[in-house]
């Protein structure tokens, strides 16, 4: 747990206050390097999402420490917290979160106009396979698509971190399939650290390192040193 | 309902206060302004009438032009559903002192009807009592226990006190405002009331009846069951009226004949006696008359004789007159001369001692050179002049010897030097021979000794005893020759010894001659300092001599002038006897004047004695002239008063009899409650109020309805997940609707009686207590019931509209399958807005631009909705604000802009043209008054098929005066126009009732007679229906010459109590039978509008509040909506200005195309407000003030600004895991 591009201390998050306290997240340590491609997984309920909510600088923790590249966002106030999502995080949603009225070339570039060093938008669209419906409205695209512009959003960013919350939940198996593929290979090509979240242990194959959650706290982590590409997975 | 559905609802509540809240409400707002509004205008009629029959205000008043006996009263109560009839007097007087004169109405105090309300005191119970405006009380400041003094005009008094002790004041049913009528008295203007018993006024007839009619106070005094009922007493008042007034009638000149029979007996008796005592008077008279003429007669004889003697006397006078002054001149010579002489002796004594002084002086100058002289000579002796010469000379004698001892000794010096070597020479000679000699002498001794011994010896030969012999002698002759040479030796040695003292002669030679010379030179400075001596002495000596040459000059002056005074004392003694001899000439004369002096003064005290006597006679004559005089006079005075007295009576006979004949019968003033000052207008106020509320608050409730409606069709919209899962659960529809139709119901309902309860008692509340300003006691019986027409109304409509609205929206969605239902919505689809076709615009929008315009344009329904409700509260304050611009102006621009006069001057009808000339030779005299111009103004009525108007018609008698009391004008244009002959300018209120342009027709009617006038134009005018023509139109029109009936009068003066004196004055002169002032109309009308005023303010307010919940609402529908975007451009690291920012943008533009819409949609209303809220009589203005315009953005804008501030809050509490929830 000494190093690490990401590293959670005994993090604590307790939701609630007086009589009924929720511990959504009980002290949970671990690390994650640079570049890998990580899976968290663990069942409804786990903890998961507060993870996720944590790392992504969008709730606070009750206790621990967070590092990211060196520094804990867990002492930042809101405004830094803001400024972190802003220039390090890229966030996937489940339901994608496009803007609606803003087409997809422009939903990308929504975000990238407020951030330090963005990719060009058109590239980016390009590389997840969106060449030709940059134009288009997110009413007119499909889940896959709409998750497409979703990851180009994030990923135009350039950010240090990736984080995807249950990307496929809302798609049909086959469009999933080639958004976590996209995902990964993003990952491979650009070194970028991902962290996918799913209920779905069944992916866990495809990842470089994969934590169970339960209960809030880590119940297992591996290091796999041969993930398997993601078509070879079924489930 | 089903237990979870129930919690549900209750939970939906909680969770949604605001949107509960809003509706709730937005709906309490819609209904409390329309219903409060409306009902204020029936609640003001009935608070009013309140009053009335609280305080017995009378139905009917009736007066008769020759009062009402009691009979007369009993003839009126006992007419059907009259109630009972109260006699009651009643007349104007003054008060107060000549510069602030007052009018006052006085009255004596009903039992029954016109009940007095008092604020302080109590009412009058005895005669000398009275009970006072309390307006008026405040006004003068009195006090109670003050006593106020009254004056009627007029012989005719019918008061038998004019001394009232103020015991009380308050307020009259009969006066509502502060207007209290017109009057002939004073200014013209009624200022107050004032109440006394009964027994104050003298008269047996009352002057008016008061009546009360059965069932009146059941009904509403303004409504159309009063108007007619009242109308069908009168009806039957007229009815009665000719009967009534032929028995008075007959009463009355039953009464006047008799005493005229009476009269004309005394007159004749009184003709017969006078006549009588003027011929005897006439006979007296003629008497005196001859007897004062020969004492005329005598008189001028004596006055003659007198006349001569004082002709003779003044001639003695005058020669008198003559020697004084040659007396007088004389005298003046004589006094000329002694002045001269004695000038003469003046100038002589002074010459005299200026003489004696000149020879003091010379005697001085004398003993001064004497003594000059004497000095000189002491001076001389003193300084031994002549001692010092012969000094002088001796030491110059001294120095003489001293020079000659000096040179002998030089000379002897230098001869001894000289001698010097020959006597060393011949000392040593000397010494050489000495020695020689004595050796001679030695030798010879010893050959004598030699030989003497020899001899003794006897040795001696003789040759030996000779040669001892010869050598004896030679020796002795040696021995000489040794003396003589030590002789010559001595004097040589003395000689040579000199040599020393030689030496130091010689060495004391220059000292000497130093000496000498030192004392030559002090010998030269005697000389000088003598000769110096010498020449002053000289000098002296010579002014001596030069003093004393003078002073034996100015002897022989003063020797001549002494001959001279005396020559002149020789003359001037001449002179002064000359004088003496002339001075007793003129005593002479004098004396000699004197004498005549005596005796012209005894004629004249002749004369006067005689004129004395003269002037006494004359006394006496003019005595007897004035007696006589005095007498004729009497008789004159007389013989004109008896006929002037017999003429008066005879006049007035005839002027009795005439009266008689003119005596009309009588006539009845009916009125009612309709003519009391301001009665009506109250009305008018009430259906001006009901104007608004026609109009305005259904603006206001319509915006309101509209958002209820758009927020709960959002709402079902919003729940379309909720509604899914129940329909897939198996609900029906009917139980799954109606969640929402509950919470639209107990939102609206609760808002609807909220709305109800507030509004209908504050809204009447204010109004009536604002018109309270105004009309005093009109909100001291407050009625203010629940309307519950308008509140059903109100509340039905508020409820039909949302529930129908929810009804729609959820019929809507409970048609889609559960399936569907559950499924997100398919998302709007973004489209491209015609602005991106202008690149140039487009392109220079960054996202959250764009995002915003294709928002915009994309939810068109809450689009529409927003600008709606935000222009529709723009343009309710738009039109509170315009109305007040509309109404508070009519009043300057009508009686400034339009018309001019100040006053207008009612004449009266009955004056002849005599008394109407002096009073326009008065108002064209007086300099205070700028013009004063003649006008026919009379009423007739147009028609306008729902009522009629009363036009004045109006023709001035002089077109240039015309051009300055009026200024005919276009409204829009602003353009002037003039009057002419091709027809009549009419006003605009009155063209747009009749609805008739220029060039059109109208119909005038006058006692049934109609009239055709055609239309030349329309001008602007506020204030009352104006038909302008001219002279000759008019006479086209009626076909007879105009008859000018008020004068209209434009002062210079701009002081309003000077005017109100100007007034006094015109109304004195009998032509004049009151004066309205345009000033007190302006007021008046300027109090009336200002109470509107007060109206206005609620309507802003409560539009402003209208403003605001509208914004609130839309913007809180706007951020529930969009919750899950906002909260992923949180997470996408958006700070919270720019999300706030994200929607801001949207809600600015909003608000600012709301503002917009707002004014143009504010334009009409205002205008459909304001020819709705007019009455007939006036116009209100058009326009709204650009003030208005620009404070009614400003405030939406403000309140934009505010509830942005507030939605702030709340887009900062938005979660960010509301991104990453489902869409629902």
């Amino acid at each position: 747990m000494e190093e690490g591009f990401v590293r959670l201390e005994k993090v604590s998050k307790i939701y609630g206050s007086g009589e009924v306290q929720i511990k959504a997240v009980d002290e949970i340590e671990f690390s994650i390097e640079k570049g890998e491609f990580v899976i968290i997984v663990g069942p409804s309920g786990a903890g998961k999402t507060t993870v996720l909510n944590i790392l992504g600088g969008m709730d606070a923790v009750t206790s621990g420490e967070v590092w990211v590249d060196g520094k804990n966002i867990a002492q930042y106030n809101s405004r830094q917290l803001t400024r972190y999502r802003r220039e390090d995080i890229g966030f996937v949603f489940q339901f994608y979160n496009l803007v609606p009225n803003l087409t997809a070339l422009e939903n990308v570039e929504l975000a990238l106009q407020i951030c330090k060093n963005p990719l060009d938008a058109a590239t980016v669209l390009e590389e997840v396979g969106l060449k030709e419906r940059v134009k288009n409205f997110p009413a007119q695209l499909s889940g896959g698509e709409q998750q497409r512009v979703s990851i180009a959003r994030a990923l135009a960013k350039n950010p240090k971190l990736l984080l995807c919350d249950e990307p496929t939940g809302a798609l049909d198996y086959q469009t999933g399939k080639s958004i976590l593929k996209l995902l990964q290979d993003m990952c491979r090509q650009r070194g970028m650290t991902v962290i996918v979240i799913t209920h779905n242990s069944a992916l866990t194959p495809m990842a470089d390192r994969v934590i169970k959650i339960k209960n809030g706290k880590v119940s297992a982590m591996k290091r796999n040193e041969t993930p398997v590409p993601v078509e070879n997975i079924e489930w | 309902m089903k237990k979870a559905l129930k919690k549900d609802f209750w939970m939906e509540i909680r969770k949604s206060p605001a949107r509960f809240i809003s509706i709730f409400f937005i709906v309490a707002l819609g209904v409390a302004f329309f219903s409060g509004i409306q009902a204020s205008s029936p609640d003001m009629r009935a608070s009013g009438d309140a009053y009335f029959d609280a305080n017995h205000l009378m139905d009917i008043k009736v007066v008769s032009t020759l009062g009402f006996e009691e009979k007369d009263i009993q003839a009126l109560a006992g007419v059907d559903e009259v109630e009972l009839a109260e006699g009651a007097y009643g007349t104007d007087v003054l008060c107060g002192e000549e510069n602030s004169q007052s009018v006052l109405h006085i009255e004596s105090i009903n039992d029954q009807v016109n009940e007095l309300t008092v604020s302080e005191g109590r009412l009058p119970e005895e005669k000398g009592e009275c009970f006072l405006d309390t307006a008026f009380f405040e006004s003068k400041e009195f006090s109670l226990g003050d006593t106020l003094q009254v004056q009627e005009e007029g012989e005719n008094g019918i008061l038998t006190t004019k001394e009232f002790e103020i015991v009380g004041h308050g307020s009259s049913p009969l006066y509502i405002s502060f207007s209290r009528g017109n009057t002939t008295l004073g200014t013209g203007e009624v200022d107050g009331f004032i109440y006394v018993p009964a027994e104050a006024f003298s008269q047996d007839t009352y002057t008016q009846a008061y009546l009360l009619v059965d069932q009146a106070a059941d009904l509403s005094s303004y409504s159309d069951g009063y108007s007619n009922l009242i109308k069908k007493i009168r009806d039957r008042l007229e009815g009665i009226e000719e009967e009534q007034c032929r028995i008075r009638y007959a009463d009355v000149k039953e009464e006047a004949e008799e005493e005229l029979a009476d009269a004309e007996k005394e007159l004749a008796d009184g003709k017969r006696e006078a006549e009588e005592e003027l011929a005897d008077a006439r006979k007296e008279l003629a008497d005196g008359r001859k007897e004062y003429e020969d004492g005329l007669a005598e008189y001028e004889d004596g006055k003659k004789q007198l006349e001569d003697a004082k002709k003779e006397i003044a001639d003695g006078k005058k020669e008198l007159e003559d020697g004084k002054k040659q007396l007088e001149d004389g005298k003046e010579q004589i006094r000329d001369a002694k002045k001269q002489v004695a000038e003469g002796y003046k100038e002589l004594a002074d010459s005299r001692a200026k003489l004696t002084d000149g020879r003091q002086e010379l005697e001085d100058g004398k003993r001064q050179v004497e003594e000059g002289q004497q000095q000189l000579d002491q001076q001389k002796e003193e300084a031994g002049l002549e001692e010092a010469q012969k000094e002088l000379e001796a030491g110059k004698e001294q120095l003489a010897a001293g020079w000659k001892a000096y040179e002998e000794g030089v000379s002897q010096i230098q001869q001894y030097e000289e001698n010097l070597p020959q006597v060393k020479e011949g000392y040593a000679q000397a010494s050489a021979l000495l020695a020689q000699a004595q050796e001679g002498y030695a030798q010879a001794q010893t050959a004598y000794e030699a030989l003497g011994v020899a001899i003794e010896a006897g040795i001696a030969t003789e040759e030996m005893k000779a040669e001892y012999e010869k050598l004896g002698a030679q020796i002795a002759e040696l021995e000489g020759n040794i003396a003589v040479i030590q002789e010559n030796m001595a004097t040589l040695q003395a000689i040579l010894d000199r040599e020393e003292e030689i030496a130091l002669a010689k060495a004391a030679l220059p000292g000497q001659k130093e000496q000498l010379e030192a004392s030559q030179a002090q010998l030269e400075a005697g000389e000088a300092e003598l000769s110096e001596g010498l020449k002053q002495i000289e000098a002296a000596q010579t002014q001596l001599d030069a003093a004393r040459a003078e002073i034996e000059a100015n002897e022989a002056v003063i020797v001549q002038g002494e001959a001279q005074i005396k020559e002149g004392e020789a003359q001037l003694e001449s002179a002064q006897a000359e004088i003496e001899a002339n001075e007793q000439t003129i005593k002479d004369s004098e004396k000699e004047i004197a004498e005549n002096e005596t005796k012209i003064e005894d004629g004249e005290k002749e004369i006067a004695e005689n004129e004395e006597k003269l002037a006494d006679a004359r006394k006496e004559l003019e005595d007897a002239q004035k007696k006589l005089e005095d007498g004729e006079k009497e008789y004159e005075d007389g013989k004109k008063e008896a006929e002037e007295e017999i003429a008066e009576g005879e006049q007035k006979l005839a002027d009795a009899r005439e009266e008689l004949q003119d005596l009309e019968v009588p006539q009845w003033y009916i009125t009612d409650r309709e003519d009391l000052p301001e009665y009506s207008e109250y009305g008018e106020n009430a259906d001006r109020i009901q104007n608004i509320g026609k109009v305005f608050p259904v603006i206001f409730f319509l915006v309101a309805a509209l958002i209820s409606l758009t927020t709960m069709t959002r709402m079902v919209e919003e729940q379309r997940t909720q509604i899914g899962t129940l329909k897939a659960l198996g609900y029906e529809k009917g139980e799954i609707a109606a969640k929402y139709l509950r919470y639209a119901f107990l939102a609206t309902v609760g808002g609807s009686i909220l709305g109800v309860l507030f509004g209908e008692k504050v809204l009447p509340f204010i109004i009536i207590k604002a018109y309270g300003i105004m009309y005093h006691s009109m909100d001291t019986q407050l009625r203010i019931q629940y309307e519950w027409k308008f509140a059903l109304i109100a509340s039905g409509a508020a409820i039909a509209c949302t529930m129908g609205a929810t009804f729609v929206s959820c019929r809507r969605e409970l048609a889609e399958t559960p399936a569907n239902l559950m499924r997100p919505p398919a998302p709007k689809e973004g489209k491209r807005v015609w602005l991106e076709k202008v690149p140039f615009i487009w392109k220079h929008l960054n996202f959250t631009w764009k995002s915003t315009v294709r928002n915009l344009f994309r939810y068109k329904k809450r689009f529409f909705m927003t600008i709606f409700g935000i222009s529709g509260s723009m343009a309710l304050m738009l039109v509170g604000f315009g109305l007040r611009d509309s109404i508070m102006d009519i009043a300057n621009i009508q009686y400034e802009e339009l018309q001019h006069f100040d006053g207008t001057v009612i004449l009266d009808e009955d004056a002849t043209d005599q008394e109407k000339e002096e009073l326009t030779e008065y108002l064209n005299g007086q300099e205070e008054i700028e013009r004063a111009t003649q006008v026919l103004m009379k009423t007739m009525t147009a028609d306008t098929g729902k009522s009629k108007l009363s036009e004045y018609i109006y023709v001035p008698g002089d077109m240039e005066s015309f051009e300055k009391d009026v200024t005919l004008r276009d409204r829009k244009t602003q353009e002037e126009f003039q009057l002419d002959d091709t027809g009549a300018v009419i006003s605009e209120k009155t063209a747009s009732l009749l609805d008739v342009k220029a060039g059109e027709t109208i119909v005038l009617e006058e006692d049934n007679r109609e009239y055709e006038v055609l239309v030349a134009a329309v001008c602007e005018n506020y204030m009352g229906h104006y038909v302008y023509m001219t002279e000759a139109v008019y006479r086209e029109i009626f076909e007879e010459e105009p008859e000018y009936n008020d004068i209209l009068i434009t002062y210079k003066t701009e002081e309003e109590s000077r005017m109100e004196e100007i007034g006094q004055e015109i109304l004195e002169k009998p032509a004049a039978l009151s004066i309205s002032y345009t000033g007190s109309i302006k007021e008046q009308l300027n109090r009336m509008l200002s109470s509107l005023g007060m109206v206005i303010v609620v309507l802003i307010v409560s539009a402003g509040m209208l403003a605001f919940v509208v914004l609130y609402n839309l913007n809180n529908i706007n951020i529930t909506e969009r919750q899950r975007e906002l909260a992923t451009l949180k997470v996408l690291g958006f700070y919270d200005k720019e999300v706030a920012g994200y929607v801001f943008r949207e809600n600015v533009l909003l608000t600012l195309i709301g503002v917009l819409t707002g004014a143009l949609l504010g334009i009409g209303l205002h205008r459909y407000v304001i020819t709705t809220v007019e009455v007939e009589a006036c116009m209100f203005g058009r326009n709204i003030g650009i003030l208005s315009y620009l404070i009614s953005g400003v405030l939406t804008c403000a309140f934009a600004l505010i509830v942005n501030q507030v939605m702030h809050h709340k887009l900062k509490k938005i979660n960010m895991v509301e991104s990453l929830k489902s869409v629902e």
